[in-house]
């Protein structure tokens, strides 16, 4: 193929890529404004709700292991840190959720910072060995340290909630809405940030790093800076969407928090779709999530045997993930699939 | 509280008996990650899969306990076999990430089954509860015998990977897969074997350790992550030198729990998890 139809068809590819996140984004968006209005939609409040929350943890996780090619086999330590961290500025000092929020997501760039200075050193399994026992570390603090709430939690008083409103629901009743809208900016936030990484020189670098860390350090990219910077950023949605979902949820609970299933969800949504592509975090995270949703209420016993077979399925067969595979298929859709 | 030199001296014993239950745990996840180049992430789930075998049968069924620990350990065999071509042959030389998922995926499979076929409820195994006293310390019979199975399995992997004819091919896979299969080797023989082998030392050591400790499906994560930090802490495909990490990690949990207390016991192992990795990711005991 010609250079110039090359980037003609990038470009495309590009617009697609564009005018998908944003139809995703308005149709979230629509059903949420409606369900303010209308009671038929709150089914379909909540299902998104649980969608974007674990899409906010595919889209921090893609920076690191799709782009960057770092398995973080813990990343819901971040989910973690950001709900534990909002949550005790609610519990403590009555902060409102929108600062607790802020201040979650920058606790936990500061702790990606700390934490990664620590195990970005390592490589390949000896990297993903580490972040589980990071998560695991945190789990056995937080249940331990009485300040945090040990193995109960911390849990707000419904007096706490009286502030709230939106569209003539206060208090507890706007708790849904309010967490929906905020989770939708999160998830915005998240495809903006894939989107930077995906067109910019700093993912062309992070990218170099997957491909052969040392070559990428012999041309001269500061292979530490990028993939510390690529951890720091995986962890901004992550955390926002753990701050809210303890606001939402009104408790914050070690199990819960520091939850290797939900490191595992993400690492499943992340390879179905595709690593290091942004359609493929939408498509994985949508499948999954149906799925389990689907599997949930008909079989809510057998969801660890399905969770399991994916897993084995999708690394046998279909390492690349479903976009991976169709951008494999020709060279017309690698260009078209971002 | 105060700290008695006899509880001290109690930790330090009990650490050396658990700790060598560890070891063998680790041994498991040490030859397959040396020889296959395979992290095994259903390594815990396997452990846990043993003790509710043992359960089942001893406490379910009344079979005799060693007719029930032998039964569960070559269950655990046939399992490792079949594993090694559902799971982990056509992963093999692929990326990395291929290999942690597909046996994270037979891991969980595992878990599935056990959650549901006995829920989240702590179960435990009635055993003897005939003491002995080491050094001041009351140390229960079984878990000794344990510690002495443990022991001798190990030694007896080592002689069998440095003083056989199939550990000879083993070392020869590790340090060229091609020029083994040019010499006569049955290269994937020699790999679904050692797989089974690991598999084999993990549901051993899980046997055993169902005797000492209630468990539930959730318990396999605790000593998983307890086998990384001792094969990181005694080097890969070291027999000896993962006895003697487990030895170090029992030592340092139960002195922790003596100490400060026994819910902290866990978080010892994973901070010398990342020290190690930091400081000296090829193990205390390897060769340079």
């Amino acid at each position: 193929m010609e250079a110039k139809n090359i980037l003609r068809e990038l470009a495309r590819g590009r617009m697609i890529t564009n005018i998908t996140v944003a139809a995703i984004i308005l149709a979230l968006l629509t059903i949420g404004i409606g369900s303010l209005y209308s009671e038929t939609l709150s089914y379909y409040r909540e299902t998104l709700s649980t969608f974007m929350m674990l899409f906010s943890v595919v889209l921090g996780l893609n920076i690191i292991l799709g782009y960057t090619g770092y398995v973080s086999f813990g990343h819901a330590v971040f989910f973690g840190i950001g709900g534990y961290t909002a949550m005790v500025l609610m519990y403590y000092y009555g902060v409102n959720v929108y600062l607790a929020m802020i201040i979650a997501a920058l606790a936990a760039m500061a702790a990606a910072q700390a934490i990664g200075f620590i195990v970005l050193r390592l490589r390949g399994a000896y990297f993903a060995i580490a972040t589980i026992a990071v998560l695991e570390a945190f789990r056995v603090i937080v249940s331990n340290v009485e300040y945090l709430g040990g193995s109960e939690g911390l849990q707000l008083e419904a007096s706490y909630y009286t502030g709230y409103s939106i569209a003539g629901y206060r208090g507890q009743m706007s708790v849904h809405y309010i967490a929906y809208f905020l989770l939708l900016g999160t998830v915005t936030l998240g495809l903006l940030l894939n989107l930077y990484v995906s067109r910019s020189q700093f993912g062309a670098g992070l990218r170099a790093i997957r491909e052969d860390e040392d070559a990428a350090e012999a041309i001269g990219i500061n292979t530490w800076k990028f993939k510390t910077l690529a951890y720091v950023l995986s962890s901004i949605t992550p955390a926002l969407a753990g701050a809210i979902i303890a606001w939402k949820r009104n408790i914050v609970l070690p199990e819960e928090f520091f939850s290797l299933t939900l490191s595992i969800e993400s690492i499943i949504s992340v390879m179905l779709g595709g690593a290091g592509t942004v359609l493929g975090t939408v498509t994985g995270t949508a499948i999954y999530h149906t799925v389990k949703t689907i599997f949930l209420t008909s079989f809510p016993s057998l969801h660890l045997i399905i969770f399991g077979i994916t897993i084995a399925f999708i690394a046998e067969v279909l390492p690349m993930g479903i976009i991976g595979w169709l951008r494999l298929m020709s060279t017309r859709l690698r260009f078209l699939l971002e | 509280m105060v700290v008695s030199p006899e509880l001290i001296m109690g930790g330090l014993v009990s650490g050396i008996i658990i700790g060598s239950l560890y070891g063998l745990a680790a041994l498991g996840l040490s030859i397959i990650w040396g020889v296959l180049k395979v992290v095994n992430l259903s390594h815990g789930a396997l452990i846990a899969l043993s003790m509710y075998l043992v359960y089942t049968l001893s406490v379910m069924y009344g079979v005799p306990l060693p007719v029930a620990l032998l039964a569960s350990i070559l269950t655990g065999f046939l399992l490792g076999i079949a594993a090694y071509y559902l799971f982990v042959h056509r992963v093999l030389g692929g990326p990395e990430l291929a290999s942690l998922l597909s046996t994270f995926g037979f891991g969980l499979i595992i878990l599935g089954i056990l959650e549901l076929a006995f829920g989240g409820i702590a179960r435990t195994i009635p055993v003897s509860q005939h003491v002995i006293e080491v050094g001041h310390a009351p140390i229960m019979l079984v878990q000794i015998i344990g510690a002495i199975i443990a022991v001798a399995v190990a030694v007896g992997a080592y002689l069998l990977l440095y003083r056989t004819w199939f550990g000879r091919a083993v070392r020869a896979v590790v340090m060229n897969a091609e020029a083994s299969a040019l010499m006569g080797v049955n290269v994937v023989r020699v790999l679904a074997l050692s797989f089974t082998l690991g598999v084999l030392f993990a549901v051993t050591a899980g046997s055993l350790l169902s005797l000492a400790y209630s468990f539930t499906p959730e318990t396999g994560t605790k000593y998983e992550l307890y086998s990384f930090t001792i094969v990181v802490l005694g080097g890969l495909g070291n027999p000896l030198g993962s006895l003697v990490g487990g030895i170090i990690l029992g030592i340092a949990e139960q002195l922790t729990s003596v100490i400060v207390s026994g819910s902290w016991g866990p978080l010892v192992a994973f901070l010398i998890l990342l020290v190690m990795l930091i400081v000296r990711p090829t193990g205390l005991f390897a060769k340079l």
